[in-house]
């Protein structure tokens, strides 16, 4: 490191990076596996069984209302690890930072990070820290990846995967959709929605395990809808479950201003991230059990049964909105982009 | 404090947008209102805000929209030559908002403005999300619509509508200027 900058050499193995990591990295995560800095470390399991999860963490802009991308790779593997029914216990953190990155903003983003891997009581056990020069006029940037490692909440056959879920079955939404998607491209553009739609990004470790705990029959499958957002995650369902999905529009929790920047925009709230949602396929004659129990909770107090599963009427299972009295077919696009706006 | 007071917004009345051929004829005939409204803001003392782009030689927004446009300290960045002299304060922004880390809203609150009048260009773009981070911050947004244009008609339709239908007014310039001397 050379001033308040990020100099390659903290990349290259020798003292810099010794430095670094004693400084910067074990200052914060530091742990009795993660201190004994070996090429792998030991670590003990509770269970026969693990689940692992991996994700790589790329945003623009690096800070957004509400979070940055330090919180955004904690929960976003953790909430992964969730999804199966896994407690998360322990991640892996890796760093790709560009040579030229302010030294003050890694330090909040890693501050961060150990702020929301505390709250939901993981270990960082492993790390790596690579440098890389962008070209001389690109802007700083740093990518984190990071894999999660978790126990089955229940056990090794409870892990709620997609095939699990039933004609019948209620789905549940456990809050209002789109905010992380707006807000970091709010922020990104200077859009003015900013100030009024921050993003959702939180591990959900505190409402999803006593969830799974209480009613670990009555959940058939989660997934968390991040990239491609509820429509991309409802079409996975219906695909891989072999299952027709009707969804009522006016039951998905929406803020107003995602509603209208949505509008605004000519984008769909329902392909938008979310970094701090979960969707629960559950049981229909307890689904309003399920739901009560979320809305006890503070993460979840927006939840919502915004549908149901169905026979499929055909071989090709599909996803069925209906708004403002109107039936359409939801499908996955290849990517959302930025319409409209120039 | 009293935010009574009315402020004008002129957004991105530059030279490198401005003498763009696909805009060029569109802007000349939407100058002799948009002097007439700067001309009564400022025969009122009402606050008048140039809102200038100026954008690094790498900002993100030229690989995306293939076009270089309103550099920092550029001639191209000027504001018209056709608006001069200026009758307010040039805020410089990186962003479409005009609020968007700028100094914009605190001299809002300086000088005790709640209404703020929207004019320039484009209307479906930085027109509306000012109007939207202006309502979003406690403000009036209020369009002229003669003063304010888009490359498509079509657009500027639909982005008045929305603007009407969510977070602000849309106005006539005459309708602005009577409403203001009943009000005296």
């Amino acid at each position: 490191m050379k001033g308040e900058f990020i100099h390659k050499n903290i990349g290259d193995g020798g003292g810099a990076t010794d430095r670094f990591i004693r400084e910067e990295i074990i200052e914060r995560f530091g742990n009795p596996i993660l201190n004994a800095l070996e090429d792998s470390n030991l670590v003990p399991t509770e269970s026969s069984h693990i689940l692992v999860s991996t994700d790589s963490f790329v945003v623009s802009p690096l800070f957004f209302p509400n979070s940055n991308i330090g919180a955004l790779a904690i929960s976003g593997t953790v909430n992964d690890i969730l999804a199966s029914g896994g407690i998360p216990h322990y991640l892996t953190l890796s760093l790709i930072i560009s040579e030229g990155f302010p030294l003050s903003d890694l330090r909040k983003i890693l501050e961060t990070a150990k702020d929301t891997a505390q709250e939901c009581g993981v270990k960082v056990i492993a790390g790596d820290t690579k440098t890389v020069f962008m070209g001389k006029n690109a802007p700083p940037t740093l990518f984190i990846n990071t894999t999660g490692i978790g126990i089955p909440i229940i056990s090794p056959q409870t892990t709620f995967p997609i095939s699990e879920s039933k004609p019948g079955d209620h789905l549940i939404i456990t809050g209002q959709i789109g905010n992380h998607g707006l807000s970091v491209l709010s922020t990104r553009e200077g859009l003015g929605f900013e100030a009024r739609v921050h993003s959702d990004c939180q591990p959900l470790s505190s409402m999803i395990i006593p969830l799974v705990r209480e009613f670990p029959s009555d959940i058939h499958s989660m997934r968390d809808p991040t990239r491609g957002g509820l429509a991309a995650a409802l079409v996975d369902i219906s695909q891989d479950a072999h299952v027709d999905i009707v969804i009522d529009y006016s039951r998905i929790p929406l803020q107003k201003e995602v509603e209208i920047g949505c509008e605004m925009l000519g984008l769909d709230p329902m392909e938008l991230v979310n970094e701090g949602k979960m969707i629960i396929v559950a049981d229909p004659d307890h689904s309003h059990e399920i739901l009560t129990f979320l809305q006890s909770h503070d993460l979840g107090k927006e939840s919502s049964i915004i549908g149901y599963l169905a026979i499929p009427h055909s071989s090709n299972s599909k996803v069925i909105l209906e708004k403002n009295g109107k039936k359409k077919l939801i499908i996955k696009k290849e990517g959302i982009g930025i319409p409209r706006l120039c | 404090m009293n935010m009574n007071n009315k402020g004008l917004l002129v957004i991105d009345m530059q030279k490198d947008l401005c003498y763009n051929p696909k805009r060029k004829e569109k802007i000349m005939q939407m100058l002799p209102p948009l002097k007439m409204a700067i001309d009564f803001f400022s025969r009122n003392h009402y606050p008048i805000f140039y809102i200038s782009f100026a954008l690094k030689e790498n900002d993100p927004q030229f690989k995306r929209f293939g076009d270089r446009y309103c550099i920092e300290g550029s001639e191209g960045a000027e504001i018209i030559d056709e608006l001069y002299p200026l009758r307010g304060q040039i805020i410089f922004k990186q962003k479409h908002s005009a609020f968007f880390e700028t100094d914009l809203d605190t001299l809002l609150k300086k000088e005790g403005i709640g209404e703020i009048y929207l004019t320039g260009m484009q209307t479906q773009i930085c027109i509306m999300t000012t109007a939207a981070d202006a309502s979003f911050r406690g403000y009036q947004p209020i369009v002229i619509q003669e003063c304010v244009l888009s490359t498509s008609e079509n657009k500027k339709k639909l982005a008045l509508k929305w603007i009407e239908d969510y977070v602000g007014i849309v106005d006539t310039l005459s309708k602005v200027i009577n409403q203001d001397e009943n009000e005296r």
